[in-house]
């Protein structure tokens, strides 16, 4: 398989897992948080599909599309992993959604850094909120969820943080 | 539609082009020029659509660590205004295909690029070579469209040699 042909199956995992979590949430209210905005598509997808709800981007730096660049009061600068441990007074409520976008060109890296942001991410979401994300993120309070056809396990992830 | 979604049907597109333009110079000699290699997805899949002939990547900037890149002899860095014009005296002969997306936002800027690049096709191509681009070049007659929804969303011309070729060979810059 090609670059180019691994390329289209992740895009198309991220798009698929996102829009399925569009048909999940329903109702569940809370903003969302895009972890990781890189060049912005997602978080244009983000709020294309769920055009009522606040969303709140963490990233070390801004380096997307100009287009796709939150205001300053959603945009959160810095490490994740100091910038999620002191969100939540920011985001004045408990999220519904979570998508993280984390992954660099170093896989050992990127799992590494997942696994450290998901305590103090989970703090930032409501019970029943979703998680979507490109690495695994395993933890007792979350669920896997199957994923959406087409999509196969490991190129992308979903859970559900369970009721308390 | 979003950016996401727009990304990904021109991912799309540019697989089922590369892939159609390689079936279509079987028979067409001649190496590939890939303009723009980025992180060299396209040149990955090029080299495996087209496992026999050489491939040709110009950029402005030397590939980054992370990229699929050729070997050195087989990239040329620098300015494509200025390192095309003189590609035909080195190449080993007129190129069967030529794929150029150097990945700008600016449109306007890809379009100049490859109206440029159009002019050097009767001097860089074999006939009935194939120049697949990012975006429509509006006095070149597109050999096919992409279906359904890939129709519009990237672009195939063919080159057959004629007196009066639409765009002019544009010297590289003084």
């Amino acid at each position: 398989m090609s670059r180019l042909d691994s390329f289209i199956r992740r895009v198309q995992a991220q798009r698929d897992c996102l829009n399925a979590a569009a048909h999940l949430l329903g109702n569940l209210p809370g903003p969302l948080l895009e972890i990781g905005l890189g060049n912005g598509r997602t978080y244009d997808h983000l709020r294309e599909r769920f055009a009522d709800r606040e969303i709140f981007v963490f990233d070390r730096k801004v380096a997307a599309h100009p287009d796709c660049i939150p205001d300053a009061i959603h945009m959160i600068l810095g490490d994740f992993r100091e910038t999620l441990p002191l969100a939540a007074e920011r985001l004045g409520a408990l999220a519904a959604l979570a998508h993280v976008d984390c992954g660099s060109g170093n896989e050992a890296a990127s799992r590494s850094l997942a696994r450290e942001i998901t305590a103090p991410l989970l703090h930032l979401l409501r019970p029943g909120a979703l998680l979507v994300s490109d690495q695994p993120m395993p933890h007792p309070d979350l669920e896997a969820l199957t994923l959406p056809d087409g999509v196969a396990p490991d190129r992308y992830f979903m859970y559900r943080l369970g009721q308390p | 539609m979003s950016r996401l979604d727009r990304n990904l049907r021109r991912l799309r597109a540019q697989k089922h082009f590369l892939e159609r333009a390689a079936e279509l110079v079987a028979q067409v000699p001649g190496p590939v020029l890939e303009i723009g290699l980025g992180s060299g997805r396209t040149y990955d899949h090029l080299r495996r659509c087209l496992p026999n002939r050489l491939i040709y990547v110009f950029d402005t900037e030397p590939p980054v660590a992370s990229a699929v890149a050729p070997a050195a002899q087989h990239f040329v860095l620098g300015d494509i205004q200025d390192t095309l014009p003189g590609a035909r005296d080195w190449l080993p002969g007129p190129a069967a295909l030529i794929h150029s997306d150097v990945g700008s936002h600016d449109q306007t800027a890809n379009l100049r690029l490859n109206e440029f690049i159009a002019g050097w096709l009767p001097e860089l191509m074999s006939p009935r070579g194939v120049f697949v681009c990012n975006t429509a070049i509006p006095r070149l007659q597109r050999l096919e469209y992409g279906p359904g929804d890939l129709k519009d969303a990237y672009h195939m011309y063919s080159y057959v040699p004629q007196t009066d070729w639409p765009y002019r060979a544009q010297p590289a810059h003084p």
